[in-house]
């Protein structure tokens, strides 16, 4: 599933995640801009985490900057590297992303 | 805003930092006990306590209201927000406009394993459907992004990151509160086991159980003899940038003008700077954003106790003290009082006259969205 970016109604702006009113114009209507792809601007593996490790194992986290504007945490899926273009899904909640090349990602197996 | 007059610093307290606290340990208790030190410090019967604020992500069920039944408080102003230091902006001004007399401002949590888990994941609506399924576990890949933004920004090695945490471990060596007091090496600092790249186990602060409480009068209270601190200027700002920052500016860029102007200082006249420092990079982007260093170059300021001026996390902040939850938040306040009272021992920047210090809070999808500043000044005894 692509990755729909709330935008005003009004003046257009889009946003990640949803707001409520338009933070540029004070607008409540939103429409949506489909995206499918970004550009990944960094990686970081989280290998330590508090109450998972065991059961997470070391996702790697990374932030993706959005042709309409909005920069969005992902996960990185595949060998997606900073500075590429990545296709961006929806899977549970989750926006993944992957290499323009690679099939999308299922539920089943994120990464 | 002109220069604050009439706000003091009656007293301080701390509970220590507890790494593995007993299972007689209760967020309220702690809470209880940093309240009765800081009116032993202050010299005030609880009686006169008239407002009363709190700070703490783990009171739940109970609120402000219900602690304030159990510690007997009879109140006349009241205010909860786990943005700590706001309580101390707003009961600035309610002293000011004699809606309370004497108020007290508690920061508390035992906020440990499980209870810990769970508050990260569920730490509010973004995080719960945005953060948590990546997972991300917390915030420590957030910050290792902002970390990443900011070293390339910045031209920074992973050395620049450590000097923060082993200038303020060997300023912890010198606080007994805080849960490591250990120095450390720099290639103990290279070695640790990473968290998320390039973040290690240093880089985070430990979560202990703790709490920290401020008692402000409209005149020092203190025992005579003593030197006195007043609260020069104090502002705050939220969310400044919608998030759609890097997070290398915090919300202390948009009022640390207006905090140098009201206080009638500089960043030149600072003595101490006590920041809030939930990772490295924000120390240093505070610093800064107070013009107290420029282009991430802090390499002449974090040199430990004795060594420069201003002295920087003189406590050893959060990353050597350990963050009891919403504590941390006026950790950096409650030394600052100590190091203008010139009541720090070895860890005192020697004639300490003006403080600045500034809270950071609330990551709301990728960086903190709250800052607070205050200017204190120390004052000769009466």
């Amino acid at each position: 599933m692509a990755l729909d970016l709330p935008t005003c109604a009004s003046c257009g702006l889009a946003v990640f995640p949803p707001h409520l009113l338009c933070s540029r114009c004070g607008s409540a209507e939103w429409a949506s801009t489909t995206v499918e792809a970004g550009t990944l601007e960094r990686v970081t593996f989280v290998r330590r985490s508090l109450q998972r490790t065991a059961s997470i194992g070391t996702p790697a986290i990374g932030l993706v900057r959005t042709d309409p504007g909005p920069r969005i945490v992902v996960r990185v899926r595949g060998d997606a590297q900073p500075g590429q273009d990545v296709r961006l899904d929806l899977v549970d909640g989750a926006v993944v992303a992957s290499p323009l090349e690679a099939p999308p990602p299922t539920k089943e197996a994120p990464s | 805003m002109p220069r604050i007059e009439e706000v003091a610093v009656a007293g301080v307290g701390t509970v220590a930092s507890q790494r593995k606290p007993g299972p007689g340990v209760s967020t309220p208790g702690l809470l209880a006990r940093a309240l009765r030190t800081a009116l032993e410090d202050a010299g005030i019967p609880a009686s006169e306590v008239d407002g009363l604020g709190v700070g703490s992500f783990s009171l739940a069920p109970d609120r402000t209201i219900d602690l304030a039944w159990h510690l007997g408080l009879r109140l006349r102003w009241m205010m909860e927000d786990v943005t700590t230091m706001n309580l101390v902006h707003h009961a600035v001004h309610a002293i000011r406009s004699g809606d309370a007399t004497t108020i007290a401002i508690l920061g508390g949590d035992h906020l440990m394993g499980a209870g810990y888990g769970a508050m990260v994941d569920d730490y509010n609506r973004v995080t719960r459907e945005h953060l948590a399924p990546l997972p991300t576990g917390g915030p420590n890949p957030l910050f290792a992004l902002v970390t990443q933004e900011h070293m390339d920004r910045h031209g920074l090695s992973r050395e620049d990151y450590g000097r923060v945490v082993i200038s303020q471990r060997a300023f912890a060596g010198t606080n007994p509160y805080a849960a490591y007091r250990e120095p450390l090496a720099i290639e103990e600092y290279l070695a640790a086991p990473v968290v998320s790249d390039p973040l290690t186990i240093f880089d985070c602060p430990p979560i202990v159980a703790g709490a920290e409480a401020i008692v402000l009068t409209a005149e020092d209270r203190g025992p005579p003899g003593r030197r006195r601190v007043a609260i020069r200027a104090i502002a705050s700002s939220f969310n400044h940038d919608q998030q759609a920052g890097d997070g290398l500016r915090t919300g202390l860029s948009q009022i640390a003008d207006g905090l140098w102007r009201d206080g009638g200082v500089g960043p030149e006249d600072v003595d101490v700077a006590e920041l809030y420092d939930d990772y490295p990079v924000i120390v240093l982007a505070q610093l800064e954003d107070l013009g107290l260093i420029r282009d991430g170059d802090a390499s002449a300021i974090l040199r430990g106790p004795g060594r420069s001026r201003p002295g920087v996390n003189t406590g050893g902040g959060m990353l050597a003290a350990g963050q009891a939850g919403a504590a941390g938040g006026i950790q950096g306040f409650v030394e600052a009082v100590r190091q203008l009272r010139h009541e720090r021992g070895d860890g005192q920047i020697a004639g300490a006259r003006i403080a600045v210090v500034a809270g950071y809070a609330m990551v709301l999808y990728r960086y903190g969205a709250c800052s607070v500043g205050a200017v204190l000044e120390g004052l000769e005894a009466r």
